[in-house]
């Protein structure tokens, strides 16, 4: 007899354990339309992902502004590439406490499934905070001093050089494309899964570029092992303030789709409660360490809210949608 | 700052009772998560990281390194005690670990993975003190052409694991590289059999498939023989259950091989830990003066998968803190909790931020002791457990598969997946098939197809690139050695004569 109560012990102990996990990382769910609720904030990364570091530095700046009273839980919901975050949303409808931190994966991932029962378009716009604009980076020792120097030795030599990046329907992949039509220039691009493998096979001189974050290669380029040879767009970043943008080297960059960050509720939000989150990220995009944050990072505050960022996610879930519909990737029509 | 300098200024900032409560502190809940299947280091960290951040960075990170590597530790009990491998490179300690906790030597079979996790853990920590820079570069140079040899080289030895039969491990293995296709491809973004499943779009959850192929699938069989006699027999003196200097002796040189392999091959980013304990596993197999004990209950099969499992802590370290390049689901959580502190990982991170990489390295030696000294206790009280009526132990055995599969995604699906799983590992058993081939295919298979079309897509599909790099074309040659030896030698008599058993 001892020994079952032994183990009963252990049994009790580890489900225990597991029921404080799960109230860990969903302990802020409930909510359901009370405004002064607990708030929970959904990412579709797992712990560590750039999505989910971003979120809580959000988070943190909120916080230690005293623009939020309680550091907000992050719920991680990596199952299906934004499908499973989406549909957790949409299964909590009309709770004010449900927030969710949107990148144009939310746009992509559903048109590239069948019969996606979710879609961006059913989750509430609260505000596009930010955009990431893509830095293009290569081997420190590379010949390559500009973007431009690139083309034209890709233009001289078709499918030759070669682009680190990710998935075919990621936003560097998508880059590439629209570059590659409106330059007339062909290049081969190297799937990796992560940032790191892509970094390793710039150093090893595998891959001529990559495109990517700024944060995802400051470090590097600081110790001397990479530089950047474009921004991409129109705007220079504080981050590389001495780079280029594209746009100055006299290549088009207009139908590019743009990494966002933006802030989206649950489906059918009370209107005072947007309310109620747009005055708080209005707020925190004018504190000092939030403008440290995007600095660090090469982000571009926009703080986009109501009719323009409406417009703003039509115009890039047109250019997502023709893209993937030129790679045949389009499932949902 | 050298390497002994900074160590010394470590420890000193490390040995402060705040810095010690919380490395202690992880190295509990690391062990209890660790033995736990599902909720894994990455959940738990991330549970903690509100409370964490908080933290001073150096004592913050000390306890999530602490979860880390309190984790490798537990990882090894539920695999001896119950089959259950909690993670993929706990998978070849099940082979051994579990028979010979039928054979009611459970205690030593504990006693011998916490000693040598110790060894090893400690020389994997040595490894990144001293060899850091080297080791990074090796990382650094590791590319597409070479991991596809590494998974070449690494998939002909996953077939040695099978036992007497090689061609149901081979049998094993395609069933495993199959069941890895499953999912989105990374090159064209297709959905691959998920026959318009999203929950499949991911792939199969690892947890699930390990746990139902070993776990459930060795419940029931067990239920189906209606054992009634007890099915393990454990020693009631004390003394008896822990391992006796005899066994440490027998050990000791797998233990060694295994700190060493554990760290070399730890440090490439992806499948390091999994390839490190079954490569150590067959080295020890090879070089023993026993080799006909394995996958019958050998110790030193348990002491080398172990070992390379803990000093792969040690390996993985090397690239996060040389480069901030993760190189596992728990590198990138401690890589996000670097960025939340504001310390950017990167190739600076040594020199800007000595204060707080040299402590979290003093941190894994101390880390080590305390869990040796937090274990050994322990191992006399886990191996009575199995003193448990079997009526009591299976559905406490599937209770705690289902909560911790259950736990990783929270997904019913999962839950579904691991009942499919339990009964491919029944049939199995019935068949004969032994389930790590599959199980250890399956974490390849990935690594494998995608740096092989990585390569070839580098080289406009010539398969030359492979020779004109020197590790890849080592690793190539000893493949081919490998497959020589596995065509001509004994074991493949063996093989032609059960083909033609079965053409007959």
């Amino acid at each position: 007899m001892i020994r079952i109560r032994q183990l009963l012990t252990v049994v009790l102990a580890a489900i225990s354990l597991v029921a404080l996990a799960a109230c860990g990382s969903g302990g802020g769910g409930g909510g359901g339309g009370g405004k002064a609720g607990p708030v929970e904030v959904v990412t579709h990364n797992a712990v560590g992902g750039g999505s989910d570091v971003f979120t809580r530095q959000m988070i943190k700046v909120m916080y230690e502004n005293k623009i939020i009273d309680t550091n907000w839980p992050v719920r991680n919901v990596p199952a299906g590439d934004s499908i499973g975050a989406m549909s957790y949303m949409v299964d909590r409808k009309g709770n004010a406490g449900l927030i969710a931190q949107v990148t144009p994966t939310w746009l992509a991932t559903p048109m590239t499934v069948a019969n996606a029962k979710v879609s961006l378009a059913d989750l509430t716009p609260i505000t596009l905070v930010a955009t990431e604009p893509q830095v293009i980076v290569t081997n420190a020792k590379s010949p390559f001093n500009s973007f431009a120097d690139f083309v034209n030795a890709a233009k001289a030599q078709p499918d030759t050089l070669v682009q680190a990046g990710g998935s075919s329907t990621a936003n560097d992949a998508l880059t590439r494309l629209v570059l590659q039509d409106t330059l007339g220039a062909k290049w081969k691009f190297l799937s990796f899964e992560d940032t790191g493998s892509r970094i390793t096979a710039l150093l090893r001189n595998d891959a001529n570029i990559m495109l990517g974050s700024a944060s995802d290669v400051s470090e590097q380029v600081k110790a001397g092992q990479l530089k950047v040879i474009a921004i991409v767009g129109e705007q220079r970043l504080d981050t590389f303030s001495d780079v280029t943008t594209t746009k100055e080297q006299g290549i088009d960059s207009s139908k590019v789709p743009v990494q966002f960050r933006a802030v989206m509720g649950a489906p059918d939000m009370p209107a005072d409660a947007v309310q109620k989150y747009q005055d708080d990220l209005s707020k925190m995009v004018e504190t000092d360490d939030w403008k440290t944050l995007t600095n660090d990072d090469g982000l571009v505050t926009q703080n986009l809210q109501d009719d323009k960022l409406t417009a703003y996610l039509k115009e890039q879930t047109d250019i997502v949608g023709g893209l993937l519909q030129g790679l045949g990737l389009r499932k949902d029509q | 700052m050298n390497a002994i300098d900074g160590l010394l200024h470590g420890l000193q900032s490390a040995i402060t009772p705040t810095n010690l409560l919380w490395l202690i502190v992880g190295c509990l809940l690391g062990t209890l998560v660790g033995i736990l299947p599902g909720l894994g280091p990455p959940a738990t960290i991330s549970i903690l990281l509100p409370l964490a951040t908080g933290f001073d960075p150096a004592t913050g990170l000390i306890m999530m390194a602490g979860i880390y590597y309190g984790a490798k530790y537990g990882g090894s009990t539920t695999s001896i005690l119950l089959n259950i491998p909690g993670e993929s490179s706990s998978v070849v300690t099940c082979i051994d670990g579990y028979e010979m906790a039928k054979q009611g030597r459970a205690g030593q079979a504990l006693g011998i993975a916490a000693i040598g996790s110790f060894v090893a853990g400690t020389i994997g920590v040595i490894g990144l003190t001293f060899l850091a820079p080297v080791a990074a570069d090796v990382a650094v140079n590791f590319g597409p052409p070479e991991y596809s040899a590494l998974m070449v080289f690494a998939l002909l030895l996953v077939i040695m694991l099978a036992g007497d039969s090689m061609l149901k491990g081979f049998i094993a293995m395609f069933i495993g590289l199959f069941l890895s296709t499953i999912g989105t491809d990374l090159f064209s973004g297709e959905q691959r059999f998920t026959g318009g499943q999203i929950e499949l779009a991911g792939g199969i959850e690892f947890i699930a498939l390990s746990v139902g192929i070993f776990a459930i699938g060795e419940v029931l069989v067990n239920i189906e023989d209606k054992t009634e006699h007890k099915l393990f027999t454990v020693p009631s003196k004390l003394r008896e259950l822990l391992p006796s200097k005899k066994d440490i002796k027998k050990s000791t040189p797998a233990m060694l091989q295994g700190g060493i392999v554990g760290f070399l091959i730890g440090i490439l980013p992806g499948a390091g830990s999994t390839v490190a304990s079954f490569v150590s596993y067959i080295i020890a197999k090879k070089t023993s003066r026993t080799p006909e004990e394995f996958g019958k209950g050998s110790i030193e099969g348990v002491a080398a998968p172990e070992a390379a499992n803990n000093s792969e802590t040690g390996g993985a370290m090397v690239p996060l803190l040389t480069m901030g390049i993760p190189g596992s689901g728990t590198g990138a959580v401690l890589l996000g909790a670097l960025v939340l502190y504001g310390l950017n990982p990167g190739p600076l991170l040594f020199h800007e931020h000595a204060d707080v990489v040299w402590p979290i390295i003093a941190s894994m030696y101390l880390g080590n002791i305390a869990l040796l000294v937090m274990n050994l206790p322990m191992v006399p009280f886990f191996a009575k457990l199995l003193n448990t009526p079997y009526k009591v132990l299976y559905p406490a055995i599937l209770l705690i598969s289902v909560v911790g599969v259950y736990s990783v995604n929270f997904s019913i699906f999962d839950v579904g997946l691991l009942v499919v799983f339990g009964l491919l590992g029944y049939v199995m058993r019935k068949l004969d098939i032994p389930p790590a081939p599959l199980v250890l295919a399956f974490v390849l298979g990935p690594i494998a197809e995608n740096s092989i079309r990585q390569s070839l897509l580098l080289s406009d599909n010539s398969p030359v690139i492979y020779l004109q790099r020197p590790i890849s074309a080592t690793l190539i040659g000893l493949a081919v050695v490998l497959l020589l030896l596995l065509t001509f030698g004994r074991r493949a008599r063996k093989v032609r004569e059960q083909v033609i058993e079965i053409d007959a």
